[in-house]
């Protein structure tokens, strides 16, 4: 396989919606969400819990809970995910788009040793892609191991999940994603359970294995965006509302929503004094909606915030937001 | 010990070398093993002051909160309480119903289920002898003072997480405590409403004329809330004293590690990329000799390898528990800012 050209985008996501059928009536997760993403991009997704950003990396796979149900098209290198066969799926993931979650004590298996679940992973690319199908040997594993700076990787091959701290497993888990060589990997809040400490060694990590591939980084903290990202998009309510570099949404954010949340973030000390908040809280998605989704909790509310649906649009280059005051 | 300007503040919390054992059982049947979590802690608390604790998972911080409260019986050391003995090294006090209130991490484990709100901020009300009216009265006033008097009949199941902890703030609240450990009590919260409840809780602070001990492992947080700073690290502080202090200026290199690590929300400064720290905190089974940060140190010496640092003085308030505090403050400006 060959990367697109640059500048060409090797995943787009157009007009997809997810919803989920729940006691209370169908839940609009993600609402007509259109992102285009190019080749070798690091982009963060940001925004509060259930806004839709893990609906949305998990759309991308095809790996949403079977009470779902997701509407538009997402294309990898030009080719409809929603038309391939389950088989071409399975190849694909992993392989072409990988991902790795929040918890990785809870995604690797308890009751395997590393060695064992690092050799069925490279085992299984190997037969995607057509290689040798024999197992995987120790020294390739211990390759990875060594390049996600594991201390003491030959004694960290016999261990068992529960042996290895948050940090060493998400550290085990980003080694079995890169082994796959994918072209994107969805990084699903990877660093939230973890210390500060060890959260600047998995990102240095990160930036340095995977410069050769696309980065979704998802995260509800503006700060790690900040400072990993080189384009930012910023949801609410299931739609994405503002996207920018990191520099146009941290330096001049333009939706009140993304204003409100950097306001949100305490910079001083309590004498110079209270934070700011946002009024209200999420609206409930069960509920239909007509005109912006932040409009019963935004400081410039108008009228035809509310009348119509707002289209997004381009205030400079690449940097486009969702609302009427632009 | 410390600086003129809090000698004249009034101590509301004296904690003197407190230890904190636990027995883990081992894997192997029968086969016990001994940790300490919290290893000889001395500090005080004043009087309407925030004290911060700041470090990582596994640093003590909970631990330390919950021996303080004697929910658990610390193994070790004093805790007096105005002046009041409430541990002599031996046993707790069993009259200190009220004066010390907790708030925990998770709003929604430390409410029972099926407990009404009006139920769950009285409860800790019922052993202080008060009438019923009284205790009714001081119920709905606490709620009112978190904005929740309108949900008095409600259950958990039936509120978010910001109001869930509005509700465990009340609850604290309500006693009339003379001090209040708070958990990470913002960090299970998304952004906007972890700053509504950091309002509430200075608000409160001054309403009630509260003094808090605020653990917590974001020091954007400890910086805005907390008027001093412990930073832990392997169940002993590191370094302590006034917030602008310890961030502007910090003496421990941990607590200078710990400030690059931490992410602003700046692209134009990119410390997370550049934070210079390696490995991770000793495992608790395991432990280290000498200053236990030292193999992650980058100004480690034979010093530090050998002997246990004193938390010591190094300018007025500000104390310090590294061997080269006093070279390294001299040699290099370690302000980050």
């Amino acid at each position: 396989m060959v990367d697109g050209v640059l500048g060409e985008s090797l995943l787009v996501v157009e007009n997809t919606s997810v919803f989920y059928r729940s006691p209370t009536g169908l839940i609009k997760a993600l609402d007509d969400v259109s992102i285009s993403v190019a080749p070798r991009e690091f982009i963060a997704l940001v925004g509060e819990s259930g806004c839709g950003k893990s609906t949305l990396g998990l759309s991308i796979l095809r790996l949403l809970p079977p009470n779902s149900e997701i509407r538009g098209n997402i294309y990898f290198r030009g080719v409809d995910l929603g038309r391939i066969t389950n088989r071409e799926l399975i190849n694909l993931r992993g392989t072409g788009i990988g991902m790795i979650f929040q918890e990785p004590l809870s995604s690797l298996d308890p009751m395997e040793r590393i060695r064992d679940q690092f050799a069925q992973t490279i085992q299984i690319y190997n037969k995607k892609s057509g290689m040798d199908k024999s197992k995987a040997n120790n020294e390739e594993i211990l390759k990875w191991l060594r390049q996600v700076r594991i201390p003491d990787p030959e004694r960290s091959l016999d261990r068992y999940p529960f042996q290895l701290s948050g940090g060493m497993a998400q550290r085990v888990m980003i080694a079995m994603a890169l082994s796959q060589n994918p072209s994107i990997l969805i990084a699903d809040e990877p660093t939230s359970a973890l210390d500060v400490t060890t959260q600047a060694q998995i990102i240095q990590l990160m930036k340095d294995l995977a410069s050769n591939t696309t980065i979704i980084f998802i995260t509800h903290d503006l700060g790690v965006a900040a400072q990993v990202a080189e384009k930012v998009l910023v949801m609410y309510a299931g739609c994405i509302v503002e996207e920018g570099t990191a520099k146009q949404i941290f330096s001049n954010p333009l939706h009140p929503y993304t204003q409100a949340l950097l306001g949100c973030y305490p910079r001083s000390s309590k004498a110079t004094g209270k934070l700011k908040t946002i009024n209200g809280t999420v609206p409930n998605l069960a509920s239909e909606f007509k005109g912006c989704k932040f409009a019963d909790r935004c400081p410039y509310k108008k009228e035809p915030c509310v009348a119509d649906n707002t289209p997004i649009v381009e205030v400079e280059m690449g940097h486009r937001v969702r609302c009427i005051l632009y | 010990m410390l600086g003129a300007s809090y000698t004249e503040r009034e101590i509301l919390l004296s904690v003197q070398k407190l230890g904190q054992d636990i027995v883990v059982e081992g894997r192997a049947k029968g086969v016990k093993r001994t940790i300490t979590p919290v290893k000889e802690i001395s500090f005080d608390v004043y009087k309407g002051e925030t004290l911060g604790i700041v470090g990582e998972s596994g640093s003590g911080k909970t631990t330390l909160l919950r021996a303080l409260a004697l929910i658990s019986k610390p193994s070790a050391g004093h805790i007096r309480l105005e002046n009041e003995v409430i541990f002599d090294g031996r046993n707790g006090t069993k009259k200190l119903a009220g004066k010390i209130q907790m708030v925990f991490q998770d709003p929604v484990s430390s409410l029972n289920p099926t407990m009404k709100v009006k139920n769950a901020v009285a409860e800790p009300l019922i052993p202080l002898g008060l009438s019923k009216s009284e205790i009714e009265e001081r119920t709905v006033d606490s709620l009112r003072s978190v904005g929740m008097e309108d949900f008095l009949e409600k259950y958990p199941t039936q509120m978010s997480g910001g109001q869930k902890q509005r509700v465990s703030i009340a609850r604290a609240v309500a006693p009339r405590p003379k001090l209040i450990l708070l958990d990470e009590p913002t960090s299970a919260l998304d952004a906007a409403v972890q700053a509504q409840v950091l309002n509430l809780l200075v608000e409160l602070q001054k309403s009630y004329d509260l003094t808090y001990v605020f653990v917590t492992h974001n020091i954007a947080i400890a910086r805005y809330v907390a008027d001093r700073i412990a930073v832990f690290y392997d169940g002993r502080i590191r370094e302590l004293g006034p917030s602008e202090e310890v961030l502007s200026r910090p003496l421990h290199p941990y607590t200078a590690s710990l400030m690059e690590a931490s992410p602003l929300p700046d692209p134009d400064q990119k410390n997370l990329l550049t934070a210079d720290i390696k490995g991770e905190p000793p495992s608790l089974f395991d432990p280290v000799a000498g200053c236990s940060f030292h193999p992650r140190c980058k100004f480690a010496q034979d010093i530090c390898r050998a002997e246990l640092p004193e938390l010591r003085t190094l300018f007025f308030g500000h104390l310090v528990s590294c061997h080269r505090a006093e070279e390294l403050s001299k040699q290099q400006p370690k302000n980050l800012a």
